[in-house]
């Protein structure tokens, strides 16, 4: 079942008297579970085409939706509260909040999400971090952690509020080859485990590889979808 | 929102010489408005205080006729039966302590050589000492009460221009009640030194019985001056000298009270001024306090784009992230007015132990005329302090305002791209 639709997705942006065609047409399904990679040359729209799927742009025409919710034509506001509850990011430089700890900044999401107890709040966060070998840092700031702890922590706070669909933008960039490894890994296992969306933005083989799925883009459109 | 102060407050300590350098000129501002205005109320205190004791007392009770023609300092319209109203004065309110009356008329006074324009009082110095300081004010020389006939005082400043000291002879001229000149030789009995200008430049003091011979009057009394016990705040003090003048113009038909808000009405529209400079400075103060606020939540802002943008990416509202913001703003400000409170504080409470020397301080300058010297002690202001606080959280809170509005104005995918 398809947990993403996009369709006949186009995004102009303009600057000054000119239009810039990001997307032209672009026709996309996402089934829960998936662990999708979308490629392609900079420039190409896929930072366009992964705003669009994490509710931080709206298309110029065309329709996406959620698990049936339609945000085609969402306003901001809408995006904004669909964004909260339902999707996660994980980001090339970790973007962890500085002053908080490993534990606050995986109870963020949930905290803005104002949706759990206090109570349960912490616990849940404490299992995701269990779930990511982070078990006993949870006081730690991120400034105390390595970059491949810091990204598992990212990978913590994005699977926190179990979200359709989780986006990663090039989420190995910043790392070694062997902690890259270690933490495709673990986005691996935790997608075959939990059964997370995972979409990735990404230029790494080792991330290519391990998808199921390898869509290219191309001049704002798909220009190969295949399945491993 | 408990989320919001983490961070908030995390941030604030984070940045320790932002916070600091912007809480420092905080409370370098609010601590000197506290301090400038209990300075400032101290020397109200001390003003009126000299006034009360040196030449206006507590209240003034004359007849309306002698009122409206003050300026000529008539030697007519006084007060009738001056002993029966010093006693229904005293009656009228039990915080009113002594009277004692007074003669105010225009002389000239002349060491042989020189004659120099004066208004000379005539006391009586037994009852005086009771109302009036000048007693204790006569620096060389003795009081009238212990001194010859033919004796008067005169003040420093005009001894020293006329060239007399105790124990020389001066003359005094007037012009009598009979509207011709009268002069005589009087002993200089003593010299007085006093905070107020005007007894120092041109005071001249001798006995009724003295005056009486002089001017060929009888028992003339001008005014009767009244003292009231020690009431510590000086606002205090003018309400209780309305309320008593009040209560004694009731109890005597034909005389009119005058309290020391009417009294010293010129310096009190003064005070009222100054009130307005010392707010003014601190305006000046906490907007420059103010533009230290927005540069450092300004700063705090471009720092942290990218955390904006995560903030936002997982739904974290514009207004959210314009609360928090203006939170950081606010700490710091409320860090800083406390700082100044604190500061000010100590400093109003060590002028109020210790005290200002004036002379000390400034040294023997003139004071534009004021009866300013002696110790200045400090007055509490709790008023001031609460304002002190409440400026600068305001302050504070619109100049995290500014900074916090761009902050949340930022698009989720623009911050983060920022690098």
């Amino acid at each position: 079942m398809a947990i993403l639709e996009m369709r006949a997705l186009r995004k102009v942006y303009r600057k000054g008297e000119n239009e810039v065609l990001a997307l032209d047409g672009v026709d996309l399904s996402v089934e829960k579970g998936e662990l999708l990679a979308v490629v392609g040359p900079s420039g190409s729209g896929k930072t366009t085409l992964l705003n669009i799927i994490g509710c931080l742009d709206a298309p110029s025409s065309g329709s996406v939706s959620y698990d049936g919710t339609d945000l085609g034509k969402a306003g901001q506001k809408r995006l904004s509260e669909y964004r909260r509850s339902h999707i996660s990011f994980i980001f090339q430089s970790y973007n962890l909040i500085p002053v908080l700890t490993v534990r606050e900044n995986v109870e963020l999401p949930l905290v803005i999400e104002r949706r759990l107890k206090r109570e349960e709040i912490r616990a849940k966060a404490d299992a995701m971090i269990k779930a990511v070998g982070l078990e006993g840092k949870e006081g730690r700031f991120p400034r105390e952690l390595s970059g491949g702890q810091e990204q598992r922590v990212a990978i913590a706070r994005a699977l926190v509020k179990d979200p359709i669909v989780v986006l990663a933008d090039e989420p190995t960039a910043n790392l070694d080859s062997h902690t890259a490894e270690e933490i495709v890994d673990l986005m691996h296992s935790i997608n075959a485990e939990r059964n997370t969306t995972f979409v990735f933005s990404t230029h790494d083989k080792l991330v290519m590889q391990h998808a199921r799925r390898v869509v290219t883009i191309r001049d704002g459109r798909l220009v190969s979808d295949e399945r491993s | 929102m408990g989320m919001l102060w983490k961070i908030a407050a995390r941030n604030v300590l984070r940045h320790k010489r932002r916070t600091l350098i912007t809480g420092i000129v905080m409370t370098a501002g609010i601590g000197m408005f506290i301090m400038a205005d209990s300075a400032l109320s101290g020397m109200d205190r001390l003003t009126i205080d000299n006034m009360v004791a040196f030449t206006e007392s507590f209240m003034k009770v004359r007849t309306p006729e002698y009122v409206s023609n003050l300026q000529g300092t008539p030697l007519d319209h006084g007060v009738p039966d001056p002993e029966g109203a010093m006693r229904a004065i005293l009656a009228a309110d039990p915080r009113l302590t002594a009277a004692a009356p007074r003669m105010r008329f225009v002389a000239g006074v002349s060491n042989y050589e020189d004659s120099l324009p004066v208004i000379a009082t005539a006391i009586d110095p037994a009852r005086d000492a009771g109302v009036f300081a000048l007693e204790g004010a006569v620096s060389s020389g003795t009081w009238l009460e212990g001194a010859p006939g033919r004796s008067v005082l005169v003040g420093a400043g005009l001894a020293e221009e006329l060239g007399v000291e105790a124990g020389d002879y001066l003359v005094v001229s007037a012009n009598t009640v009979y509207d011709n000149m009268n002069a005589d030789e009087y002993l200089v009995a003593g010299i007085v030194f006093s905070p107020m200008p005007e007894i120092n430049d041109g005071g001249v003091f001798m006995s009724f019985a003295d005056a009486d011979a002089l001017l060929g009057t009888s028992g003339f009394v001008s005014e009767i001056a009244v003292a009231s016990g020690r009431i510590p705040n000086l606002d205090e003090l003018l309400a209780a000298s309305g309320e008593a003048a009040a209560r004694v113009s009731a109890a005597l038909p034909g005389l009119r009270a005058d309290p020391l808000a009417e009294l010293a009405r010129d310096y009190l529209a003064m005070r009222a001024m100054k009130g307005k400079g010392s707010y003014f400075i601190i305006m000046v103060v906490l907007l420059i306090a103010g533009v230290g606020i927005v540069n450092t939540i300004l700063m705090s802002v471009y720092a942290r784009i990218r955390e904006i943008g995560v903030l936002r990416a997982y739904g974290m509202s514009p207004p959210e992230i314009r609360r928090l913001f203006t939170l950081e703003g606010v700490i710091v400000g409320a860090v800083g007015s406390a700082g100044g409170v604190l500061f000010g504080s100590a400093m109003v409470w060590l002028m109020a132990v210790k005290g200002i020397s004036i002379a000390a301080m400034v040294g023997k300058v003139d004071m534009g005329g004021l009866p300013l010297s002696g110790t200045l002690y400090g007055e509490w202001n709790p008023a001031t302090i609460a304002a002190g606080f409440a400026f600068g959280l305001v302050v504070s809170f619109i100049a995290a305002r500014i900074p916090a509005k761009r902050a949340a104005k930022l698009e989720v995918t623009d911050a983060l791209r920022f690098v």
